[in-house]
């Protein structure tokens, strides 16, 4: 070794010294080359020990090759041989630049187990705030955002106000509007959530911030959705949308819930189904005390609310969560040139923009900035792509049109990206995925995906089927149902029970939890087309919720089937004229009035007073209080609970 | 000159060295676990009739009776619709020798305008459950052995306002294990200027 140094110091020292770096070099290049490597766990391992074990190889013989022929001035050699090597170091250098951005980005789209929680207390613009003003809070203890960082905020600046609580978040926003309170506290998310609760303001323009208070900590419900499956098993995806006008996604942007959309992959069968719910769906929210509300509001609690209550209503777990900002959509179609779909033509008020479908733009604006579609087959880029996704005023349908329009737009994407040719597409594509969504899947679980997308891909070259997205239909009905809080009625959705279960019995089924009977005989004919079986489409029995009816003028008779078929509590009130309740315009005997308004759940209910105008016989008066006393007794605990006259109101809940 | 041999064949080496490097590596990534394609072995030309090298025996016996058959001056066309029957069947009803519950068996003797249909139709009954062929296929998956025309009636058949004339096969089959997948149905086949094609299958219950 001294000697071969020794002769070493007798050689130009241009190319000693070159051949110093081109060591150095080569090392630390191969080396960043290799973790990067190692990072890209179960992405064709034998395919990367041979390329590690190849360039190991490679640098032994550069070490000796060029010391033989610098000490035999071999010099044309050298040089070739550290050329060659400068290539190499360039590979390495390219590839680890491409596969740590790839890394790195599919890194950056997990999202971290401590968040950042904010609560505002919020008042309505033009007005004074003072102690002596009422602020609404939601009376869930569980809720970070809801609850417990406004405990912290009232401490922090000294609050004294009385606080009144709210079950709903919808109820307390439209309260504040109202001006039945001074201030509200809302959630990080508010601004986004709260929307669409009046539909000639937004929210940012009624309502100001008087206070903020921000907490990073682990999520604290309890809730969240962690799985330790791979694409090596089925899997089940939460889909929901963030309505952000930025360009990224912010770790901890608000869903607002107008996207909501659970899909069922099986990598074996490469099927997959794909479950829209409309926003306005009427569920029990899991981290609100089971209360009912409309699925999105699940939202103003976080992400695993969502997730739980989703889950809850399908009976089925949700593996991952994957957050998606809109303006990610628009980026998205652009990257891959446009994405063909059929826009189907407006159904309602089609003459308001002359056939076309019309929508704000991605930053919400109107006027000149309105996107315009004309209906038909075409190519859309990624502002038409956004806008036809969200539109929903010009359709019949409403949100259940909405929904089948951004399932078309997804099948679109999905085809349209593994169809995908250069380096630089992809990394368009890449970037516009990575800085636009959000999830609760490990970095090494997306790249347990590869094979799946590998062979998807191959498919798709050679021109064959390579995935099957199969589309579910959760059949809903229109359910306005009352809100005491406001005193008015909310436009949510109820579905068919039917139409669930044959949707829940399908998830299973993709899942490989229920086996499916395989089908051993087959028909054909070309006069009689096929038509595909979608999960839930079609059943329209057995809804999932009813409202109370309106009795009023009805004999005695129909409020004890109601109640019997109910299960409640029938209370009879026989009134005289001039008491409360009492109602002239209806026969003595037949139900004057009741004390659970029309449209109020009957699953929230327990019992019905109904109040029977009285003929002013005395006989019938005393036969009436001795029922009456004998209900009250019954039942007090449900009058004082439950009676929702005006006053009571707020105690409803 | 010694030296100079030693040269060249040290160059080769390297050559050869990286080549097979090379071709090892874009094997090795585009392999996969899963097979994507079939090779074709033999083709009717004109018909679009293929033999692949994953056929079984009783296909190609079928597949080579058709092909004489088609090569000849006089087609018969009777005997032309018995063997497409036997082939549909033989290629719809052979399962086990499927890459996906996208690979559709019969799909080449279907009537053209209605085999994305066709294919809609197998891919949600009989292939619903077929898994992708990898070496962790381990499904009860049919195979045909042996087949037999009971019956042939020529009638016509029509298709939107088109008729055509038509042969009615009535056909039988066995497999090489029974998993309780029809073995008996009426295929209706018609013949369209120069071919024949499937337009309908009918199971028959014994």
């Amino acid at each position: 070794m001294k000697r071969i140094m020794r002769r070493l110091k007798h050689v130009n020292g241009i190319a000693r010294y070159s051949y110093y770096f081109f060591l150095v070099v080569y090392l630390i290049s191969f080396l960043l080359f290799t973790i990067n490597l190692i990072n890209l766990s179960g992405i064709e391992t034998v395919l990367r020990i041979i390329l590690i074990v190849t360039f190991f190889f490679y640098f032994l013989f550069y070490i000796l090759y060029g010391l033989l022929n610098l000490l035999t001035r071999k010099y044309k050699k050298y040089i070739l041989i550290s050329l060659v090597t400068l290539i190499f170091i360039s590979i390495f250098n390219v590839s680890s630049y491409f596969i740590g951005t790839i890394y790195g980005g599919l890194s950056n789209i997990f999202e971290q187990d401590k968040e950042l929680y904010t609560t505002y207390l919020i008042k309505l613009k033009d007005t004074k705030f003072n102690s002596e003003g009422q602020i609404g809070r939601i009376d869930n203890q569980d809720d970070t955002e809801g609850y417990v960082l406004t405990e912290k905020l009232i401490k922090k600046y000294k609050l004294k106000n009385e606080i009144v609580d709210y079950s709903d978040y919808d109820d307390m926003i439209l309260n504040l509007y109202a001006g039945k309170i001074a201030a509200a506290f809302v959630p990080s998310n508010y601004l986004a959530l709260f929307t669409e609760l009046d539909e000639n303001e937004s929210i940012a323009d009624k309502t100001t911030v008087i206070y903020k208070y921000q907490e990073k900590k682990k999520d604290s419900t309890g809730n969240k959705a962690i799985s330790n499956k791979d694409f090596n098993d089925p899997l089940t995806f939460l889909i929901m949308g963030v309505d952000s006008t930025k360009n990224n996604l912010d770790p901890n942007a608000g869903f607002n819930g107008d996207t909501l959309m659970f899909i069922a992959f099986n990598p074996k069968t490469l099927d997959s189904l794909v479950l829209s719910i409309p926003r306005d769906t009427y569920v029990p929210i899991t981290c609100n005390q089971n209360r009912y509300a409309k699925i999105n509001s699940s939202a103003a609690f976080g992400s695993e609310c969502v997730v739980n209550t989703v889950s809850s209503l399908l009976t089925t777990d949700i593996d991952y969560y994957v957050k998606v900002n809109f303006k990610g959509v628009v980026n998205l179609v652009d990257a891959l040139d446009g994405i063909e779909v059929d826009v189907e033509a407006p159904t309602y008020g089609a003459d308001q923009y002359n056939g076309q479908v019309c929508e704000q733009n991605s930053d919400r604006e109107f006027g000149n900035k309105l996107v315009c579609i004309k209906p038909g087959h075409q190519t859309l880029n990624g502002e038409q792509a956004l806008a036809y996704a969200r539109n929903r005023h010009l359709y019949i349908g409403s949100d259940l049109d909405r929904v089948r329009h951004q399932q078309q737009i997804v099948e679109a994407v999905a085809r349209k990206l593994l169809n995908f040719a250069t380096v630089t597409d992809f990394k368009k594509i890449f970037n516009a995925i990575s800085n636009n969504i959000a999830t609760n899947m490990a970095t090494d679980k997306i790249l347990s995906g590869y094979e799946v997308v590998k062979d998807m891909t191959l498919k798709a070259l050679n021109g064959q089927d390579f995935i099957n997205i199969n589309k579910a239909t959760l059949e809903t009905y229109s359910l306005p149902v009352y809100r005491p809080a406001t005193g008015g009625y909310t436009s949510a959705q109820g579905y068919y029970q039917d139409s669930l279960t044959d949707i829940q019995n399908t998830i299973k089924i993709y899942l490989g939890l229920q086996d499916q009977e395989t089908i051993k005989t087959f028909s054909f004919s070309v006069n009689e087309p096929f038509v595909e079986h979608t999960a839930g489409k079609g059943l329209k029995q057995n809804p999932s919720l009813e409202l109370m009816p309106n009795l009023i003028g009805s004999d005695i008779s129909k409020a004890e089937e109601f109640c019997q078929k109910h299960n409640l509590t029938l209370n009879k009130e026989y009134v005289n004229p001039g008491e409360a309740h009492y109602n002239a315009d209806v026969a003595p005997g037949l139900i004057g009035d009741q004390d659970a308004r029309i449209g109020t759940l009957i699953k929230e209910l327990t019992s019905l007073t109904i109040y029977i105008p009285n003929s002013g016989e005395s006989n019938k008066n005393s036969s009436n209080n001795t029922s009456k006393e004998e209900n009250k007794t019954e039942t007090e605990e449900d009058c004082d609970e439950k009676n929702p006259d005006l006053g009571d109101v707020l105690n409803l809940f | 000159m010694k030296r100079k041999y030693r040269k060249i064949l040290a160059g080769l080496i390297l050559v050869t060295i990286i080549l097979v490097a090379a071709t090892l590596v874009i094997r090795i990534f585009f392999s996969g676990s899963k097979d994507t394609k079939v090779k074709v072995l033999d083709a009717v030309k004109n018909y679009d009739y293929v033999l692949e090298e994953r056929d079984t025996a009783l296909f190609k016996e079928t597949y080579n009776h058709l092909k004489a058959n088609l090569k000849s001056k006089d087609i018969d066309y009777t005997a032309y619709a018995a063997d497409l029957a036997q082939l549909f069947i033989i290629d719809l009803f052979t399962i086990d020798n499927k890459l996906s519950k996208y690979d559709i068996g019969g799909l080449d003797y279907v009537y053209p305008d209605s085999q994305d249909n066709y294919k809609l139709n197998v891919e949600n009954t009989l292939y619903k459950n077929v898994e992708v062929k990898d070496n962790k296929r381990n499904q009860d998956l049919p195979a045909v052995t042996s087949i037999t025309i009971d019956n042939t009636e020529e009638m016509e058949y029509t298709i939107g306002e088109k008729t055509y004339p038509a042969y009615k096969e009535t056909i039988s089959w066995e497999y090489k294990e029974d998993f309780g997948y029809d073995n008996k149905a009426a295929v209706t086949l018609i013949k369209d200027q120069n071919k024949v094609y499937v337009v309908e299958y009918q199971t028959i219950e014994e």
